[in-house]
């Protein structure tokens, strides 16, 4: 009898003792308020429980999501009591698109449900204040608004006299993703011609690869469209930490029939729910995705009318010079941008359609039947096949030859080639890592080509490059000043690489031989490329600049060879330091004024960043919390003393360019002529204006909490209404080109920085990592489940979920060897930098590597010393490359990463 | 059943991601105030691990194989974990603090072996597992409170501490085997998981199950055989207690992990699954081959094309339709 009558229990005598119970006192009570069964009968003294009742009450609900650079974009109730926010819960009410794909709902994770709290805590910038002692020193004063505005003002109008437009930054980060968030500053720098950055490859997330094949890395899937896949391998991508709130997606696909896959050096978080985890080494990608297009080349598991008709895998090359043949190849006055295919039918070469020469917008073959094999003559010139050159590249890549380089069996990469292959719909799932190494740009390519090869495009699969750009144009408008004047566009990775100064620091950490045998290049030929793509004007750099307004942006927290790099940036923007942030980040405590920004319970906005076809609708629950404002209005305001102040002091139009710099009319044009005067006023004018938002007011959608985006928000092609989102449907079906030089998916490139390198076709080469440096383990940093790079890293509630300090994650046996302990503070070196960090064991790591999640705060290190501080970094000159086709400076598309994986360092204890 | 109805939580471990949503909506929901923060009335646990609070397995508790209460100890505060705070206002608001530190020397907390499991690279291993309150057929602690101040109600069996009768005499800390009844010092009661019986009562999910955005929650009544519980526990017989053999008869059951093979010398794939059958059956009895053959068995059909009711009810096509409160 397991269910035990409390007097049966009472009578037992193996239950006095120990402390325990004392049966004698309770006899007594129960005598004095006698209660028999509570556990068959009706409790008689319910009354008690209107006390949890009552704490489940509020005054009313907001809608809210969270404006940060996560991609999650997730509808959430905001609680309020008394004028302030008690909790946030998922709004969950998303609608189900179709019967047979399991609803979005509650798109959310641990940080949003807590932001409530962090809102409140002690971090948050309450009111506008002005550094009192030196810089970093944290000493502050109060100042009133219009005080502390006019006080910028003048600064940047002196700027501007004193050295002409272009020396101001006004860089707004990737903290704000939200509609309005991201206008405002946006708006501001358009005006002003302030310099910003890219704000992918700054920190990394520039899937290269991905742009180089398809001419665009961010026509990706909606998480929904994961569920009808059969096949799917996650590489560089631990989706169950990172994509909080679109994993399920993929367990609910595993159910659904799909193989899961996950390619990692760690048995990751998304490992364990895998069907099979290759344990690669770390960096080895390229080398892995080469060996599946070589079995699947070897094996003819290829699907040659895919390969026709969407690759220019059939486009001819020249023999004699490898470059490909074009058109002012063999006419005197042709272009160079219309390319060849042999056309088996008639025996002769005929241009391939849809190239950017091409006046025939289509892939459509339309009775042509492109030889993808051989070697031909045209006009006397001997040409052959991208194909075959893939080919050549791809038959030294055999699974047995990589082995030695993956850490894998030659068998298991063939057996899942296979299973790749034949897939229905097979979906190769990339994160952002892939960016942050000098390898990934090979990842990248090498998977388009794996699935280019079993034509796996459209809806039977693809890549997914973590992020879908929906089309905007009102919103673009707004941020972009009707698109009259832009802001200083400037490549991130590159940008922040110059300025910090980093390639001293980089000359400090790697061995220029090794280095070169590893990736490819070694550090002069580096610092080559980086000149010449400036000098030539592939990718632009405005040099050094004065002042700084940095906007939702932690570049002191982000940014390798941290301290020198700091140092570099403060001294370069003496003039001038302004930080617009929620809270006091590693950034702002350096700034010479701090503006206090609401925070995202605090304005009205609308966000559609997200991998899903909803605009979250913020309806400003709370008013900001102190004198806090709005992005939107702090920048009407500082528009309008900028205003005051040019008229005041006769300052008019700068001419920069083709544009004027008016200072003296900033605030007219900020504001529309007053008419956005407020962030209300903002999100307004977009929900009025922007056609994919399907015509419905802002009071309806903030009622609800979301809008359903239309079919105009596709912008490769329509949203389909009642169906997921797959990239590149109108090529695969709609025969649209691709955004690329050859109009197709491109495995060709004859630039010559590419040619240099040997990668004119997608091949491998090796991340840098310890092997190219003096220090015997690796350093990698991906992305925490407990925060979005810095944002809610410093939270109590998120951090007494960890070890409340910062952490490296160390082999229990690597740490029995260096004499470490779980739970011992160590000191992790090498020749650029230190810091000191909590070890904790995690068995699931190879020996020869330490891992640590990226974004916790400087502040939060001993001595204030971070994880970057240690971090060696590098450009790829590939990515630098330009005046070629789709090659070119493009924001968020093509240019140069910040790198983070390519360090190493040695451990001991503290 | 002794209740007139019995509410219940099914938990698919093949879904948990580990995310701590769950943990945070309790959290805020019920135990960032009052006495209680400390106490995770829900959490998410590494496994194998060593649970929170740290041992708990091994403190006693619950009823032996004749059906009396076995004894069990209270951890310690440590054992928790203690709720540090932070010194933002003096490390970055007056510069008075070099750094942003914790208040204590953090040496344990809620889920400080995240992720450890056990094992060796390359065939390390490890799950997640969500625990609240089991709001038990028999409930140990009901049995141990020498108040009578634990019942069940009977119209959802949820178990309630009457917080104008408890004393604090803790017996039900010691007695509940899983850990789950909690001290609160501030106010000298016993509080516990409540299964969020004032959303319940408006119709709404626990906000664990709500918030949950793996996917991994339903809820339902034990009687309801068209509802999700009935199907994943009697039918299929996929959802099973955790340490069924502690006696107490829980209502939260768990689908058992599936994993992925073990690896070889040679970086190849073996036929064997990493997490270790026997220890599977140390937590969920001797039902965890025949579910995990179940599910492998409905995957398969499912793969084929056919239909699967098992696969439809894990996927959840309607996220609202997991909960099924009436």
């Amino acid at each position: 009898m397991l269910r035990m009558k409390r007097r049966d229990f009472l009578k037992s005598t193996t239950l006095v003792g120990a402390g325990v119970l004392a049966a004698d006192k309770s006899w007594a009570l129960n005598r004095l308020e006698p209660i028999e069964d509570t556990l068959d009968t009706e409790y008689p003294y319910r009354d008690w429980e209107d006390l949890y009742r009552r704490e489940f009450t509020w005054d009313k609900i907001g809608k809210a999501a969270h404006c940060i650079n996560c991609v999650g974009n997730c509808a959430f109730d905001v609680y309020v009591k008394d004028g302030i926010v008690l909790r946030e819960e998922q709004l969950a009410k998303y609608p189900q698109i179709n019967p047979n794909v399991p609803d979005a709902n509650p798109r959310g994770c641990q940080k949003g449900s807590i932001h409530s709290s962090a809102m409140y805590d002690a971090d948050r910038l309450r009111y506008p204040l002005k550094r009192v002692g030196k810089r970093g020193e944290g000493k502050w004063q109060r100042m009133e608004w219009d005080e502390i505005t006019e006080e910028i003002a003048d600064k940047v109008i002196d700027i501007f006299v004193k050295h002409g437009p272009g020396k101001l930054m006004t860089h707004t980060g990737s903290g704000n993703l939200s509609m309005v968030r991201f206008a405002a500053p946006y708006r501001f720098a358009s005006l002003v011609g302030g310099v910003q950055l890219d704000i992918f490859t700054d920190v990394g997330d520039l899937n290269t690869g991905a742009h180089l094949a398809y001419g665009n890395p961010l026509e990706s899937f909606t998480s929904d469209a994961w569920f009808d896949a059969d096949y799917i391998m996650m590489s560089l991508f631990n989706p169950n930490a990172t994509r909080i709130p679109d994993a399920h997606y993929i367990w609910e696909a595993k159910y659904n029939g799909a193989r899961v896959v996950s390619v990692a050096p760690d048995y990751n978080p998304s490992s364990i729910h895998a069907d099979l985890w290759m344990p690669i080494k770390q960096g080895a990608d390229p080398f892995l995705s080469m060996s599946f297009v070589n079995v699947i080349i070897e094996e003819k598991l290829y699907k040659p009318d895919f390969m026709k008709e969407q690759t220019d895998l059939p486009v001819l090359v020249r023999a004699d010079t490898g470059k490909m043949l074009r058109e002012v190849d063999i006419k005197a006055d042709g272009s160079d941008q219309v390319f060849y295919h042999w056309d088996l039918n008639s025996g002769a070469a005929v241009a391939v359609k849809g190239s950017m020469g091409s006046e025939d917008k289509t892939l459509a073959l339309e009775g042509i039947d492109p030889a993808l094999e051989g070697t031909f003559k045209v006009e006397g010139i001997e040409v052959t096949t991208v194909f075959e050159k893939v080919k050549a590249e791809a038959s030294k890549y055999s699974p047995e030859a990589t082995a030695s380089e993956t850490g894998l069996s030659a068998e298991m990469v063939r057996a899942e080639a296979r299973l790749f292959a034949g897939a229905r719909k097979a979906i190769l799932m990339t994160g952002f890592n892939i960016g942050r190494y000098s390898n990934g740009i090979y990842t990248g390519w090498a998977q388009t080509l794996m699935l280019a090869l079993t034509g796996h495009g459209g809806k039977t699969g693809g890549l997914d490059t973590s992020w879908i750009d929906w089309k905007h144009i009102p919103w673009l408008s707004l941020a972009l000043f009707g698109f009259e004047k832009f802001p200083r566009l400037e490549p991130g990775g590159l940008g922040e690489f110059q300025r910090g100064k980093m390639l001293e620091q980089a000359r400090k950490h790697f061995d220029n031989d090794k280095l070169k045998d590893r990736v490819g290049f070694n550090l002069d030929e580096m610092e080559e490329a980086i000149n010449e793509s400036i000098q030539e004007g592939w990718m632009p750099y405005n040099g050094d600049v004065k002042g700084l307004i940095s906007i939702a942006d932690n570049k002191f927290r982000r940014n390798k060879f941290a301290d020198k790099y700091r140092e570099h940036i403060l001294h370069e923007v003496e003039e001038l330091f302004v930080d617009i942030n929620v809270r006091m980040d590693s950034t702002a405590q350096w700034a010479d004024y701090l503006l206090p920004a609401a925070s995202h319970y605090e304005a009205w906005d609308l966000r559609s960043v997200g991998y899903h076809r909803f605009v979250n609708v913020f309806s400003r629950p709370v008013d900001p919390i102190g004198e806090a404002k709005p992005d939107w209005d702090i920048m009407v305001l500082l528009s309008k003393k900028i205003q005051e102040r040019a008229i005041a002091r006769g300052v008019e139009g700068f001419e920069d360019g083709n544009v004027s710099r008016d200072l003296h009319t900033i605030h007219d044009d900020f504001t529309m002529n007053g008419t956005l005067m407020t962030d209300y006023d903002a999100t307004k004018w977009l929900v009025d204006n922007s056609p994919e938002m399907g015509g419905v007011t802002l009071e309806e959608a903030a009622e609800r909490g979301f809008i359903v985006m239309n079919a105009e928000g596709g912008n490769n092609q329509p949203i389909p209404p009642d169906e997921p989102y797959n990239p590149f449907v109108a090529q695969t079906e709609g025969k649209k080109p691709y955004e690329t030089l050859t109009g197709r998916i491109t495995f060709y490139c004859d630039h010559p920085t590419f040619e240099k390198m040997g990668a004119t076709v997608p091949t491998a080469r090796h991340h840098a990592g310890r092997e190219a440096s003096n220090y015997p383990l690796s350093f990698y940093s991906p992305h925490t489940r407990w925060g979005i790079h810095s944002n809610w890293r410093s939270n109590k509630f998120m951090l007494r979920l960890q070890r409340g300090e910062p952490n490296i994650y160390i082999s229990p046996k690597l740490a029995a060897r260096k004499g470490i302990t779980d739970g011992s503070m160590v000191r992790i070196f090498n020749g650029v930098g230190e810091f000191f960090a909590q070890a904790k064991f995690y068995p699931s790591l190879p020996e020869t590597a330490i891992m640590m999640e990226h974004g916790w705060e400087p502040y939060q290190y001993e001595q204030m010393k971070p994880m970057n501080d240690t971090m060696a970094t590098l450009i790829q000159p590939l990515e630098l490359a330009g005046g070629w086709g789709h090659l070119g400076f493009k924001l968020f598309k093509w240019n140069a990463n910040q790198l983070a994986h390519e360090s190493s360092v040695d451990v001991e204890p503290a | 059943m002794a209740v007139k109805r019995q509410l219940s939580m099914v938990m698919d471990l093949n879904k948990c991601i580990g995310c701590h949503t769950c943990t945070s909506a309790c959290k805020l929901q019920w135990t960032n105030r009052n006495g209680r923060e400390y106490m995770y009335w829900n959490n998410v646990e590494t496994m194998p691990g060593t649970g929170y609070p740290k041992n708990y397995a091994d403190m006693g508790g619950g009823f032996d194989g004749d059906g009396a209460l076995r004894l069990g100890t209270e951890p310690a505060p440590e054992d928790y974990g203690v709720p540090w705070e932070y010194n933002y206002e003096e490390a970055l608001m007056t510069g008075t603090d070099p750094w942003l530190r914790p208040n204590v020397k953090p040496t344990w907390g809620a889920n400080w072996d995240e992720d450890e499991g056990e094992g060796d690279y390359p065939n390390s291993y490890y799950f997640y597992l969500p625990r609240l309150c089991n709001h038990c057929e028999n409930p140990a602690c009901l049995a141990a409170c020498s108040r009578n101040a634990i019942y069940k109600r009977q119209e959802d069996g949820i178990v309630l501490i009457d917080q104008e009768r408890c004393r604090g005499y803790r017996y039900c800390v010691s007695a509940c085997p899983y850990k789950k009844v909690y001290f609160n010092e501030e106010i000298s009661k016993s509080e516990k998981c409540i299964f969020c019986y004032p959303r319940i009562e408006k119709g709404l999910p626990t906000a664990c199950a709500k918030q949950c955005v793996g996917r991994i929650r339903w809820i339902g009544y034990r009687d309801d055989e068209a509802g999700p519980i009935h199907q994943l526990v009697e039918k299929y017989k996929v959802a099973l207690p955790l340490h069924p053999e502690w006696g107490t008869k829980p209502n939260v059951f768990y689908v058992p992990p599936m994993s992925p093979p073990k690896i070889d010398g040679s970086g190849g794939a073996t036929a064997e699954s990493r997490v270790p059958m026997e220890y599977l059956e140390s937590l969920f009895g001797n039902g965890v081959k025949a579910a995990l053959d179940t599910l492998a068995a409905e995957r398969v059909k499912k793969a084929g094309g056919g239909d699967s009711e098992l696969m439809d009810t894990l996927i959840g096509y309607r996220h609202a339709e997991m909960f099924k409160l009436s």
